[in-house]
């Protein structure tokens, strides 16, 4: 145990080193863009909030502090556990982010997961029939499918499958009420356009690693002598090749999983999809500080979480690097 | 409130006249009663329709009523939670309210919830209300009769604290609201306590508003029960929804280049309305040289207002060429004139001394060529190409215009930073149909607030709108306000457009207009003759 | 897919839009500035794509679009590619504590959120292609810090570096000199890769609105397309459609290039994947005849095809292994015993061909079987021991799965039965049986070549081929093996068929020796007569040259 933990805590301590940089980088950098929320939420008033009212508000909402001051009463209210107030939907900034965490997170969880199933599938599929024709088809279909804007795709797959055919609503997450299986049955009508979309998006990227990592693998010499031994080819694709060659795509998927969380945010727009990436984005354009802060935290920590997750989980897929039990 | 002059009714029988010639109203077979509607909104409105934190009046009036209805932008409101409202004297008003209602949660309405609203607002922090408490007019004090009877006092004459502010404030529970401190109004996430003809019975920060009717109104039974409002910020995606049928109708009005195949849909329906609102342009007077009065002059004439209607909306409006504020308002001066002349420009600008000396297209000042940026909100094509197209006329002139697209943010922050020569942005029903507001604006800082800068010919028509004391008094002043204003503007509507509200057929067709408002708001969803009564629509 | 295609079509593609960049006024039917038609016009004779929102030709606009896409996608890319390097390579070959420093860097930018950056850069440098050049760079550089700073890391590793530090050079002497023309093959591809991502990041970036609205760029038609509801109206055919292929061509074309780039700079990758041709007779298995010869090799001649024309590996090959004989086969690289071996196995490439001869294993015509009745043998009745035990067994999974993956595939047998029968086999290799729960890389090199041949005796084979079965191995542990193999032979009545280039392994183990050169069996005989009386003068040059141990005196 000791000496896992001194392999651990350097890095768990240089994860902590970097979340604290990007904390206040991120904390740091819409307050370096004019204008402040209290503009915008008034900027329909354009017959003048007069300058007390205005310093009035702004102070209700911690803004006529100066940046620095602002700064230390945001880790402040970390340690009691407070995330201060959204300015722009007048919650908590907790409650805001628990309203659209979820979403995100199933949305770019079922997408990661679909991506890697069908990019794995395809790209060891495309592996073993390397150099024939279905190979190079394979690889062409993939390289455009991932040249493609992910709204793109989006909203073509709205213009065919919701507004042509109408099998799909086209917005939102969930219905406005409702309960039990109808409403998981919107729910997941809801998400069927997102999720392709992010698919069809994602799967490009790892159809090619996994064709280039079972490409390898099949060239390793175990594999030769799995044949050797008269395995089935089934049995030498999926239980010797495909079980190495997973490797490299679990890494890169996990550490992607992280940046999905806020980078989703052009098919949550084209969607209207209530998801973290669509809530930062507006966020960002309102200023709305209290809100990004805490928005951005979530994301930071949950690319340090994902990062953590692969260091950890890793050793279970690949025993070589498993510490001496 | 007493008629005093035949041009009331002479302003309502145009205002009818002018509504009847866009027909505003949904028609044909279809259902005029329903149990359920879902409708669209297009912007986040602030959580549970707190009315400090944002007033959306269409939806915020489905829960809330006020004492005069349906709005300032009539010329002559009815009493609706009010029986009855008299001017006493031109600074002082009494207000009878009506017997009966009940607040949502059945506790009985009173005077002393209107005396109470009145003292909040003035109280809370909040931009929206308390100017037309603390400003103009001025009310000095609110004071309880009896249960049923209230008065207001004026610090100076308020002839309009009938028409306007009465039908602008709505009126809130004293038994919820005294629970809450002034301060902390904002912050007041619990679901609305109204009297109004919906009950607010879920809000869910993704999924939307959620509404039942009120059986027991006082106006009447809705005719719709339950209204689900789920908020969709893309216009794009609003629309799929309602061509796919997901929703029954939105609260955005329909992007010109839809109307024509909305219309054509056999299952769409498509209403014209005229709004109160209109894109404009701002010219920042406290920069030189659009302090000049005739500089400002110089550049109203030389837009183009009939290509800038053709080229961004598609024709579907009028021409911009009778001047701020709206002239479908009964508060607008109908001679207002602010033509189009591209000659006369040059020449005025020729004759206060800028000229192109170096012939290279530009013409140049005391302070250097005409160089200048005209900023509009990114996020917002329609806005962005106005002022791309505003730039082209400009330069034909000889001034050199480059158009900026910002991000919300930044845009927001000109409110505050004033650092723009020229902005493009929209006005809304309330800025410009609003009487009082015209001449407020020129005191917050949106049409003038220069001290530095000498302007006596508005501040004398100021003193003496403030000591007129009669309605039509007023109107007059404010008419030469707005002569004088048009002549120098320092905002210049680009176009007043029509707007036209797309709906679904088999859902629900008894949509109809109110001024101001489109056709989403409480009066479509209350039996017919209510509405009427109330004078709150506009019906062909 | 042939890597020269796909680099001629990427090519071809690019220079096209290079071509449409540079001669955009000259292509364009109009200014696109300019309003020359009515807004929201459909596709006519005087507008192929119509016109936008205030009457701009669409054409015009698609065309000039070239230019602000290819301009933004490359600079920003050739910057973050620029920098992400030097900062990768410095990181990935200093080391120590720059290395942690530059990668934390690394890490705090990676997780920077791209919007806000968008805005306060585009606050600082205005809206317009700049912005989106410095924000798109900003983005990418960190990853491909990342990845140079692995290959560096990988590099560095390498003998020839490590001589010339132990030389004492210099970082900056190695560096240019050494690391970059290596490193140089992997920074093309993260170009490329860079170039795909800063053009699809600038069209998200004006699909959002943070793009420069008033510039003329694929991601702005598409982001004011949809704002005017271009979906909800034909539009979306001819204002749609045309810039979001233009977009999917432009990076299809760098993508080609990088796949085309990859494809030939593995060479692993070139060859088309080596599985067995189908054949598709379905001769029945001729029952095994017990006193067939284990191995008979008769007039054996291979040709392969290759790009210089047909080439004979193995020339009428004579050879023949009886029961429990050991026979060992030596030559020098390339004389074929690689492919005798894959002959016997069945396993010859698609590209070789038995021109002429038999194969026979324990009495089966292997040269003529279908497939399947091949892989029923394999493993089966002719095991193959091969080389370098450590990459012959698969890394992630157990001694103990490997073998039970080879018994059950011969044998309907439960996985309990496998399972000791397994334990039984590294018993009979002198291994614990308790390391059927071990992995490979937890075992020696000794350990893991006596596992490998455990795997090979679990279904009692009749012939055992064993490729260099010594090799990697040190003196002590190569005699052990010897010895091991020895005893099972006796034990079990093995036929070995052992191929070598050493030949003391070969006398130590042997029954016969044959001696392969260039494809033909030179000299077969007896293990002493090679040895001490060799009659050929290819086998006596291999004799000589082995070196042999002789007192000083």
């Amino acid at each position: 145990m000791p000496s896992r933990l001194r392999v651990l805590l350097p890095r768990v301590g240089q994860y902590l080193l970097v979340g604290w940089a990007a904390a206040t980088l991120n904390f740091a950098l819409p307050h370096l863009a004019p204008g402040d929320p209290v503009d915008y939420l008034y900027a329909g008033e354009t017959l003048g909030l007069a300058p007390e009212l205005r310093e009035q508000i702004r102070a209700g909402y911690g803004l006529d502090r100066s940046i620095p001051e602002q700064y230390g009463a945001f880790w402040a209210g970390l340690a009691r556990g407070e995330l201060g107030t959204s300015v722009q939907y007048n919650r908590p900034v907790v409650d805001v982010l628990m309203d659209h965490l979820p979403w995100t997170v199933v949305l770019v969880g079922l997408a990661t997961v679909a991506s890697f199933v069908i990019g794995t599938a395809l790209g060891a599929w495309a592996a073993w029939h390397r150099g024939t024709r279905r190979d190079a088809g394979a690889v062409v279909a993939m390289l455009a499918l991932g040249s493609m804007p992910g709204f793109w795709i989006g909203m073509i797959l709205i213009a065919v499958f919701a507004v042509a055919l109408g099998w799909f609503p086209s917005y939102g997450a969930a219905p406005p009420d409702g309960s039990g299986i109808a409403w998981l049955g919107d729910v997941a009508a809801r998400m069927a356009l997102p999720l392709a979309t992010l698919t069809l998006a994602g799967c490009a990227g790892v159809f090619m690693l996994a064709r280039a990592t079972m490409t390898t693998v099949l060239d390793e010499p175990f594999v030769r002598l799995a044949r050797a031994m008269g395995l089935p080819e089934w049995r030498i694709a999926i239980g010797h090749a495909l079980r190495n060659a997973v490797l490299p795509i679990y890494t890169y998927l996990t550490l992607e999983l992280g940046v999905l969380l806020s980078g989703a945010v052009v098919v949550e727009s084209v969607f209207a999809y209530p998801g973290l990436g669509r809530l930062i984005f507006e966020a960002v354009t309102v200023r709305d500080y209290p809100l990004l802060q805490g928005a951005f935290l979530l994301v930071t920590v949950g690319i340090i979480a994902a990062n953590l997750l692969a260091d950890l989980t890793y050793p279970l897929l690949d025993p070589r690097v498993r510490v001496a039990a | 409130m007493r008629p005093s002059s035949k041009l009331v009714p002479a302003l309502c029988a145009a205002a009818l006249l002018i509504g009847a010639c866009g027909g505003g109203a949904a028609g044909g077979s279809g259902p005029t009663a329903t149990d359920r509607l879902v409708i669209a909104l297009p912007a986040e409105i602030g959580g549970p329709l707190n009315v400090f934190v944002n007033f959306t009046e269409p939806v915020s009036e489905l829960v809330y009523d006020k004492l005069l209805a349906p709005s300032p932008y009539v010329s002559s409101p009815q009493p609706w939670l009010a029986e009855s409202v008299t001017m006493v004297d031109p600074s002082t008003w009494d207000v009878t309210v009506r017997d009966g209602v009940r607040w949502h949660d059945d506790v009985p309405f009173t005077a002393a919830d209107v005396a109470f609203t009145f003292h909040y607002a003035r109280a809370a922090p909040t931009g929206r209300f308390t100017h037309h408490i603390n400003e103009i007019p001025d009310v000095s004090s609110v004071t309880l009769l009896d249960t049923r009877k209230v008065r207001f006092t004026c610090a100076f004459a308020c002839p309009d604290l009938g028409p306007v502010t009465l039908a602008d404030l709505p009126i809130l529970p004293e038994h919820v609201w005294s629970k809450v401190p002034p301060k902390e109004a904002k912050a007041n996430n619990a679901l609305p306590v109204g009297t109004g003809p919906y009950r607010l019975v879920s809000y869910d920060p993704t999924a939307g508003y959620r509404f039942e009717a009120n059986p027991t109104y006082f106006g009447g039974t809705p005719v719709v029960r339950e209204l689900v409002m789920p908020i969709i910020a893309d216009p794009s995606a609003t629309f799929t929804a309602l061509r796919a049928g997901q929703i029954d109708a939105t609260a955005r009005p329909l992007s010109p280049e839809l109307i024509d195949q909305f219309s054509a849909s056999s299952d769409i329906g498509v209403v014209q309305t005229k709004p109160l609102r209109f894109p404009e342009m701002r010219l920042n007077y406290r920069r030189a040289p659009f302090d000049q009065p005739r500089f400002r002059q110089a550049i109203s004439l030389a837009i183009d207002r009939q290509d800038l209607l053709d080229t961004i909306f598609l024709g579907r409006g009028r021409p911009a060429d009778k001047g701020y504020p709206h002239p479908d308002s009964p508060w607008t001066d109908p001679e207002l004139s602010t033509p189009s002349d591209p000659a006369r420009a040059a020449t005025m600008l020729d004759g206060i001394g800028f000229t192109d000396k170096d012939g290279d297209g530009v013409r140049e000042g005391p302070g250097g060529p005409l160089r200048f940026t005209i900023k509009a909100p990114g996020a917002e094509p329609v806005q962005v190409r106005a002022a791309e197209l505003v730039a082209e006329e400009l330069r034909k002139i000889g001034i050199a215009v480059t158009a900026q697209g910002l991000d919300a943010g930044s845009y927001a922050a000109l409110a505050t930073s004033q650092d723009f020569d020229l902005q493009i942005g929209t006005i809304t029903a309330h800025g410009v149909a609003d009487p009082t507001q015209f001449i407020m604006s020129h005191r917050s800082g949106y049409l003038w607030d220069a001290p530095e800068i000498a302007y006596p010919e508005f501040d004398a028509l100021f003193e003496k709108w403030k000591a007129t004391s009669t309605v039509e008094g007023r109107r007059d002043v404010a008419f030469a306000m707005q002569e004088l204003f048009n002549q120098q503007p320092t905002s210049i509507p680009l176009y007043y457009p029509d707007e036209h509200w797309a709906y679904r057929k088999a859902a629900f067709t008894a949509w109809v207009e109110s001024p101001g408002f489109g056709i989403v708001h409480k009066w479509s969803l209350l039996p017919r003759d209510v509405a009427r009564q109330a004078r709150a629509v506009v019906e062909p | 897919m042939r890597a020269r295609g796909a680099a001629a079509v990427g090519l071809g593609i690019l220079a096209a839009l290079v071509v449409v960049a540079l001669a955009a006024p000259l292509l364009a039917p109009y200014d696109p500035t300019v309003r020359a038609g009515r807004p929201f016009a459909a596709p006519s004779a005087a507008h192929l794509l119509g016109t936008n929102d205030v009457g701009h030709d669409l054409l015009s606009e698609l065309i000039y679009g070239t230019q602000a896409s290819l301009l933004v996608g490359t600079v920003a890319a050739l910057a973050a590619t620029v920098i992400g390097s030097v900062v990768g390579l410095v990181a990935g070959y200093v080391r120590g504590a720059i290395d942690t420093v530059l990668m934390r860097l690394v890490d705090v930018v990676l997780s920077l959120p791209v919007l806000p950056l968008t805005i306060v850069i585009g606050v600082f440098a205005g809206p317009g292609l700049v912005t989106q050049v410095v924000v798109i760079a900003t983005v990418i550089w960190a990853g491909v810090a990342r990845e140079l700073r692995a290959q560096v890391l990988s590099l560095r590793e390498r003998d020839h570096i490590q001589a010339l530090q132990a030389m004492g050079a210099r970082a900056w002497y190695v560096l240019p000199r050494h690391v970059v023309p290596a490193v140089a093959p992997i920074v093309v591809p993260q170009f490329v890769l860079a170039v795909r991502t800063a053009i699809l990041l600038e069209a998200a970036l004006a699909f959002l609105g943070l793009g420069d609205i008033t510039a003329k760029s694929w991601g702005t038609m598409l982001s004011l397309a949809q704002a005017r509801s271009a979906f909800l109206t034909d539009a979306w055919l001819w204002w749609v459609v045309p810039p979001g292929l233009a977009i999917a061509v432009t990076v299809l074309a760098f993508a080609l290039l990088g796949f085309a780039f990859e494809e030939w700079a593995r060479p692993a990758l070139r060859m088309p994947a080596a599985r067995p041709a189908r054949r598709r007779s379905a001769v029945m298995a001729v029952p095994v005849d017990a006193d067939a010869p284990a191995l008979h090799i008769a007039g054996l001649t291979v040709e392969y095809r290759t790009d210089r024309g047909p080439v004979r590996a193995v020339e009428s090959v004579d050879l023949t292994v009886a029961r429990g004989e050991v026979v060992g086969l030596v030559g020098e690289s390339g004389s074929g015993k690689s492919t005798i071996a894959a002959a016997a196995l069945g396993l010859l490439p698609p590209a070789a061909t038995i021109t002429a001869g038999i194969v026979d294993v324990a009495g089966e015509p292997v040269s003529t079987m279908s497939a399947a009745a091949l892989r029923a043998l394999r493993g089966d009745r002719v095991a193959l021991v091969p080389q370098e035990a450590m990459s012959a067994l698969d890394p992630v999974r157990t001694i103990g799965s490997q073998i039970v993956g080879v018994v059950t595939a011969h044998r309907t047998v439960g996985r309990a039965a496998a399972r000791d029968r397994a334990a039984e086999l590294l018993g009979l290799v002198d291994l614990d049986p308790a390391l059927v729960r071990a992995y490979p890389h937890q075992l020696s090199g000794g350990m893991r070549q006596r596992a490998v041949i455990a795997m090979a005796l679990a279904n009692d084979p009749a012939l055992l081929i064993a490729d260099e079965p010594t090799s990697g191995l040190d003196v002590l542990v190569q005699g052990e093996v010897l010895d091991l193999l020895d005893r099972l032979r006796e034990r079990l009545g093995l036929a070995m068929l052992v191929i070598s280039h050493d030949l003391p392994v070969l006398e130590r183990i042997a029954d016969r020796i044959a001696v392969l050169q260039a494809g033909s069996v030179v000299e077969i005989g007896p293990v002493a007569a090679i040895t001490y009386a060799p009659e050929h003068p290819h086998t006596r040059t291999l004799v000589a040259a082995v070196p042999r141990l002789v007192p000083a005196s």
